[in-house]
């Protein structure tokens, strides 16, 4: 398990395709689809082809930028296609060539449309026009590209960025789940986000509603760095949701995706993305997942790589926790507050938070001032830790009037004691971290 | 010969005198209707002969011509059947002219000569009486409709010979004397709703303060039987609101004739398939009111809200502002009273079971938004209660004891409303339609309150129009409680009527806001 953890970013263009090759044909991609170019383009574009070479590595990015922003191109084929042409340059002169040579590599239709393409638009105007919409392109071997992501089986070719590159310097853990988390899954995530930050741990995870956002949220709410990654391009806003959340993860984080700017978040892109996120990350933490989860693939993955996957834990029975209490039974580790995950991080990683223990840090943080609870409060408290009720049963339990329980759960609200579910139930929230 | 009737039509809402005239000459049989007769005044003519021939009487044998003055205006429906036959026979001697003075005739005839009723009698003997008429002849049928209106002779007959008879010195119907019917008969009350204390006490704030309320629940927990409860717990109609209410429903034909006068709020609960012309109202010709007005003063409930019809709801922002609706056509130009009370329900999602315990919902979030999307935002501003109705166990709806009956609420309700008349020194303006400064005036904040408003705000993620709302339920809370200063307990228990920004801020808001409760 301890070479999974080492940089290995040699191995990124040679890995053999598997079984996940699925869809190698799949997907048509981007706006720039076109057919066939005029001469006057082709002529015009085959000095573009010429123009690069200003070092090494933008060049390498630049070919690889350009070769997956071609119509058609698989995130998954590319790196095959790669390492057959043995090398991103060779492979774009092949394909620039077209011929026989192209439509071996690529099929005889494809090489067609591909090789139009290529004359379209050259590797360099391809770099700049990403740089000026302010996305970065990074590919292995050029410093920036993740050491942890290098070393899975089938990394990505390139990826494209908004915002600080992630750095290995730090560590990273994936906090994912369902995207239509319940009140206590969107307050765990929240949680987990914000104490995870708080002790310099970069938060990884979709962006998706529910478990995802929450996640981002609470990460960037303590001030910590996040990383989102996309089954889109960088440049859309998937879920329309969350634009002001992707905006903000774009200026304190990293907005991350394999797939070019302009790619439609279509269904079978994201469990490519959950495996970048599994990739990127030290360990995953499944919040709140069904059993049909696609967060149960992002901690597949994560277990395929030999990376640490823990779950939290919910009540049996609800459709919400089955994927995570199933995780628990195959022997994840059960969370239940920050350092159950921070025992499971590898020494060489914690010591990346800087001196001190994480659990003097973890302790030294805000004590919840304990104020004094009126007695109504103390008495709703009381029967929601029993579990969630509705404004009924605590009406006919507690004797009281329905407009002074609803102004004690405000106050208990507030006080950070009380949240809320869907379906106008009430929950004491747990306390997490107070025996940490 | 030359005879004249005074009668009166219903132009949308406004009652308009129309003086039928008649003149004959020459000895060619014939007829001419002039004076801007629609369709239906028009076919009088066919009825009304007939009519006389059944009634064993003689039409006149010349060339008559009918005259509907104001002639600009369009007249429109069949209750000027009678004044026309009146009129008519009265020139050929049937009837002595000086008979129809001061009076006022509307009515429809039958072709048996029975006179059939007409809708608007109220509207019609309200205008009567304001313009100084006598008396108003009007179809036996509507007799104990327009009799509500004191101060004006009413009568009522039911052929056109006991009409001519009553004009010839005859008895014809005399009003019955006006029985005080009971209103609280068969009123639905609060008390049959098991539990749902949360909606209650929305209902009870929302009938206070003449809030607009928004029920989201899923199927079967019992929106559209809390909203049919809302009007049996608002204060009575006053004296000049029963009047305006009765002729608006006069007027569209919908009066309930055992019941005329009502002191109860009206409930109105349009399908969703309704169109805006439907709610707003308009339509061919002269402009009809809508269910908005008929819901005037009382409730609208929309149920099921994101299946309306987007444009049918964008048109109520404006009545809901201003409490009248203007309606423009080419040909007119008119406005309807239109204060009403939102009741909106909604399921949480599409399939209408996302938070619910014993059944999972399916739909994707991208659905759940674009569902809340189809609400828009200007128009969710102007509910200030949202409050989910949960749907409750079988068990619970055993265990949980009945709720205060609808008296009892409506008492507090009362209070609550002579409070804020009080304080606002106008009745019909409530904590709901007051002017933001008036209102900031009445809920001075002190520091503890607005220590506990930041804090909510930030935690909860309160948009600055949230903030003016909770105030203004707050308001209404402290009115209930018979608090003259707006207190911490009842800002906390406004903040409770936010649910769809608190709870759905990422579906109901645009973007989601970073630091927004959680």
């Amino acid at each position: 398990m301890e070479a999974a953890y080492k940089a290995n970013p040699g191995s990124a263009t040679s890995g053999d395709l598997g079984e996940r090759d699925a869809s190698l044909a799949s997907g048509v991609r981007g706006p720039e689809v076109s057919g066939v170019p005029r001469d006057s383009d082709l002529a015009r574009e085959q000095k573009g082809t010429d123009r690069t070479g200003e070092g090494e590595e933008s060049t390498e990015s630049a070919y690889r930028a350009a070769l997956a922003s071609l119509p058609g191109m698989s995130v998954l084929s590319l790196p095959k296609l790669i390492s057959l042409a043995g090398g991103s340059r060779e492979l774009w002169e092949i394909l620039a060539r077209g011929g026989e040579r192209a439509a071996a590599l690529a099929g005889r239709d494809r090489a067609i449309v591909w090789a139009g393409a290529c004359h379209a638009k050259g590797p360099a105007e391809v770099l700049e026009e990403l740089g000026r919409a302010g996305i970065r392109v990074i590919v292995p071997g050029d410093g920036l590209y993740p050491p942890l992501l290098a070393s899975i089986y089938d990394p990505p070719a390139v990826l494209f960025a908004r915002g600080k590159v992630p750095e290995a310097d730090r560590p990273y853990v994936a906090v994912v789940g369902s995207r239509r988390a319940s009140g206590y899954g969107a307050f765990v995530a929240m949680t987990l986000g914000e104490e995870l930050a708080r002790l310099g741990i970069a938060v990884v995870s979709g962006a998706a509603y529910g478990v995802d956002g929450k996640a981002h949220q609470g990460c960037l709410r303590a001030g910590g760095y996040t990383v989102a990654v996309l089954g889109c391009g960088v440049d859309r806003v998937y879920p329309p949701g969350h634009a002001r959340l992707l905006r903000q993860v774009a200026e304190c984080g990293c907005v991350l995706s394999e797939f070019p700017p302009g790619t439609k978040p279509l269904p079978w892109h994201f469990p490519y993305r959950n495996r970048i996120i599994a990739g990127l990350s030290h360990a995953v933490v499944v919040v709140e997942a069904s059993r049909k989860s696609g967060a149960l693939i992002t901690a597949e993955i994560a277990l395929e790589e030999g990376r640490e996957v823990m779950a939290v834990p919910g009540p049996i029975g609800n459709p919400l926790s089955l994927g995570t209490n199933g995780l628990i039974q195959k022997g994840a580790k059960l969370v239940m507050e920050i350092g159950d995950i921070c025992e499971e991080l590898p020494w060489e990683v914690l010591r990346m938070l800087g001196p001190g223990s994480w659990r003097d840090k973890a302790l030294s943080q805000e004590v919840k001032e304990e104020e004094a609870l009126s007695e109504v409060e103390a008495a709703c408290l009381e029967l929601l830790r029993g579990g969630p009720c509705s404004l009924d049963r605590l009406a006919a339990k507690t004797g009281q009037p329905a407009g002074e329980l609803l102004s004690c759960l405000s106050s208990l609200t507030l006080r950070g004691l009380v949240g809320e579910e869907a379906g106008g139930r009430y929950m004491a929230l747990p306390i997490m971290g107070e025996n940490g | 010969m030359y005879a004249r009737v005074d009668s009166c039509s219903i132009l949308g809402m406004e009652v308009v005198q129309v003086e039928v005239e008649v003149n004959t000459s020459g000895n060619l049989p014939g007829i001419y209707m002039v004076g801007l007769p629609d369709a239906a005044v028009r076919e009088s003519y066919r009825r009304i002969k007939a009519a006389v021939a059944n009634s064993e009487l003689l039409f006149c044998r010349q060339l008559i011509t009918v005259n509907l003055a104001p002639a600009h205006l369009r007249k429109e429906g069949s209750n000027l059947d009678l004044p026309i036959a009146l009129a008519i026979l009265s020139v050929s001697g049937a009837l002595d002219p000086e008979a129809l003075k001061a009076r006022l005739v509307v009515g429809e005839l039958a072709l048996d000569g029975k006179v059939r009723g007409v809708r608007g009698t109220l509207a019609m003997a309200l205008w009567a009486r304001r313009n100084g008429r006598e008396e108003i002849i009007v179809p036996a049928q509507n007799l104990r409709e327009a009799a509500r209106i004191q101060g004006i002779k009413v009568t009522g007959v039911e052929s056109l010979r006991q009409a001519l008879d009553y004009l010839q010195g005859g008895r014809a119907f005399e009003p019955e004397p006006p029985g005080e019917g009971d209103d609280d008969e068969n009123r639905p009350c609060l008390s049959e709703v098991k539990g749902q204390a949360h909606a209650k006490r929305a209902l009870e704030i929302a009938a206070a303060g003449f809030h607009n309320l928004m029920l989201v629940g899923p199927p079967g927990s019992g929106k559209s039987m809390l909203a049919e409860r809302l009007p049996g717990i608002m204060p009575p109609l006053g004296d000049e609101e029963v009047l305006e209410v009765a002729s608006i429903h006069s007027v569209a034909g919908m009066l309930d004739p055992d019941r005329p006068l009502s002191s109860r709020p009206p409930f109105r609960s349009p399908h969703h398939s309704i169109s805006h012309v439907g709610l707003v109202g308009g339509g061919r010709g002269f402009p009809r009111p809508g269910e908005i007005t008929l819901s005037h003063n009382g409730v609208l409930f929309l149920d099921e809200l994101p299946e309306f019809r987007r444009d049918a709801l964008e048109v109520l922002r404006q009545p809901m502002e201003s409490g009248r609706v203007s309606i423009s056509r080419s040909l007119v130009c008119t406005s309807f009273p239109a204060r009403f009370l939102l009741v909106a329900g909604m399921n949480p999602c599409p399939c209408g079971y996302l938070g619910d315990r014993r059944r999972a919902c399916s739909c994707a979030p991208s659905r759940v938004r674009s569902y809340y999307g189809r609400v828009s935002g200007p128009l969710l501003d102007r509910i200030d209660l949202q409050v989910e109705v949960p749907r409750l166990d079988p068990r619970e709806l055993v265990e949980l004891p009945d709720g205060e009956p609808s008296e009892q609420v409506r008492e507090r309700v009362i209070r609550a409303r002579e409070r804020q008349e009080m304080r606002w020194g106008r009745s019909g303006i409530t904590n709901a339609n007051i002017g933001l400064p008036e209102l900031r005036v009445a809920c001075r904040l002190g520091e503890e309150e607005k220590r506990f408003m930041f804090t909510a705000s930030e935690r909860l993620g309160l948009t600055a129009r949230g903030f003016d709302r909770c105030l203004r339920v707050a308001r209404t809370i402290a009115d209930l409680a018979g608090r003259d200063r707006v207190c911490v307990s009842d800002l906390a228990e406004a903040v409770q009527y936010r649910t769809l920004e608190r709870l759905w801020g990422s579906y109901v808001a645009r973007e989601v806001q970073v630091g927004s409760g959680i």
